[in-house]
């Protein structure tokens, strides 16, 4: 029967795609996967973090993320430099940071390869503990503020004359909320491939969707299929988790499209 | 009573001046019209008002009653949202209200998906949003953007008789001299600062006003003359 590890990727994985669909989705409406992408590049550091501070990852990873959109927001203010060019700057730097901190420490054991790639062998029950945690609270929050998020996907000005200064923290919530999804779930999916799952499941998701909500479902979905296909491939293969699910996804996306163009 | 006023207010960006001692009332129920050209500060200026951005100097007070409809010229959507309009409309939790939807003949259209809406649709959904609030304050941001003249002509009379009927004060921001009304009770003419106000006619003679837009007032009055 299933390894114990076997059953504990898959609750894992389910718990990853049941808020992928509707944080990927969001993404895409406020166009912020440059900023995922970016999120995902400094979490590396949160990583180096952790080692030092012989903390759980995702806790050394939050702090990271956290800290990084807070100074973004402030250094958006320079004008000289345009926000996306200040945006991989920090990204690239905080990665190449996390990587100089974690050779420093060459001597521990650390699977590098794992955390760029993702690994589902490295899912311990904590972890499992902290994901269902924070899935099920950014469900809660993202239910409650579901509407709000697509009146400000839409036009900012109008969310600001309806919601009034509530829509400045309900901005700051998703990027916070986006934090915390990309620091809970790295280690399945890997830093460099967490952003293309977001966004091909939601890219998937529009191609059959009629509504907010249906995009919400079917991207949970179509990550939920990928991240077991990949999960298959990579216990039977042996290929890198991460790497095994963004292809699956990348397949069902030109699936979608074939199935767009035929209708 | 006064909705929202704007004492000696001012927006810097960088070093520069985008909107410079800016002083303003809007009282209930008055339609006015702030007109502009380009780069003349317009989008900055409804911001402050609406509260999205915050004065560099000066105080802007609002009243507690203060109630913004906002129409915006257009929406960033471009097909990656799906969205009926009648979703649109009900989002947040707004009830949709059918004599709201007769006023504006979007019956037909509240299945539709947003995407596939005629700019003056759109314009009229739109409306139909910022009038489910139930507004003390209806903005209007460059609403003539997307429509042509036939369009431009009704969407102005939907506007004169939202106005009647609901007796909120408006507030149309515009660089389209055509579109500065007869009926608007009072137009700002914006450029950084205000350079004139008042009523339309008293507007056409200040020669500080043809100094910024030329003579294309003049040509407006030819169209009215026109008109009637």
């Amino acid at each position: 029967m299933l390894e114990d590890f076997l059953v504990r990727s898959l609750i894992a994985g389910l718990l990853l795609s049941v808020v992928a669909g509707p944080v990927g989705s969001l993404i895409m409406w406020q166009r912020k996967a440059y900023f995922g992408d970016s999120l995902a590049h400094a979490s590396i550091l949160g990583v180096a973090l952790s080692l030092f501070l012989d903390v759980n990852m995702s806790i050394g990873i939050v702090i990271i993320l956290l800290a990084f959109a807070t100074i973004l927001t402030a250094l958006e203010r320079l004008n000289n430099i345009p926000s996306d060019t200040i945006l991989g700057i920090m990204a690239h730097s905080s990665l190449a940071l996390g990587l100089v901190l974690i050779s420093m420490r060459q001597n521990l054991y650390f699977d590098l390869e794992s955390f760029l790639f993702g690994n589902i062998l490295s899912v311990t029950k904590q972890d499992i503990g902290l994901m269902a945690l924070t899935s099920i609270s950014i469900s809660v929050l993202l239910k409650i503020f579901w509407s709000r998020l697509i009146l400000i996907s839409l036009n900012q000005n109008l969310a600001q004359a309806e919601l009034g200064n509530k829509m400045h923290y309900i901005k700051t919530g998703f990027t916070l909320i986006l934090a915390l999804f990309i620091a809970l779930n790295i280690k399945i999916v890997g830093i460099l491939l967490i952003n293309a799952l977001l966004l091909t499941s939601a890219a998937i998701a529009r191609q059959f969707a009629k509504s907010t909500l249906q995009m919400a479902i079917i991207g949970s979905v179509a990550a939920c299929i990928s991240i077991a296909a990949g999960m298959f491939m990579s216990y039977q293969i042996d290929l890198p988790t991460g790497a095994a699910i963004v292809v699956s996804l990348a397949g069902i996306f030109l699936v979608s499209l074939l199935f767009k163009f035929k209708v | 009573m006064k909705l929202i006023s704007l004492n000696k207010v001012s927006y810097n960006k960088d070093s520069n001046s985008i909107i410079d001692n800016v002083s303003l009332d809007i009282t209930e129920s008055e339609l006015i019209t702030i007109v502009g050209p380009n780069g003349a500060g317009k989008t900055t200026l409804l911001k402050l008002i609406i509260g999205n951005i915050k004065a560099t100097k000066g105080k802007i007070t609002r009243s507690k009653k203060l109630q913004i409809g906002y129409v915006p010229q257009k929406l960033n959507l471009s097909g990656y949202l799906p969205l009926s309009v009648k979703n649109f409309l009900s989002l947040n939790k707004l009830v949709i209200e059918p004599e709201i939807i007769t006023q504006l003949r979007i019956e037909k259209l509240l299945d539709k998906d947003f995407n596939n809406l005629s700019g003056g649709e759109l314009q009229r959904v739109l409306l139909a949003r910022s009038l489910l609030v139930k507004p003390n304050l209806l903005i209007l941001d460059e609403p003539d953007q997307n429509l042509d003249i036939a369009g431009q002509t009704e969407f102005y009379e939907i506007i004169e008789k939202i106005h009647k009927k609901y007796k909120m004060a408006i507030l149309i921001v515009s660089h389209n001299l055509n579109m500065v009304m007869a009926k608007t009770e009072k137009v700002y003419c914006l450029y950084r600062h205000i350079c004139c106000s008042g009523k339309p006619e008293k507007i056409k003679s200040d020669p500080k006003f043809t100094e910024v837009f030329g003579n294309k007032f003049a040509l407006y009055e030819h169209h009215h003359n026109h008109k009637h």
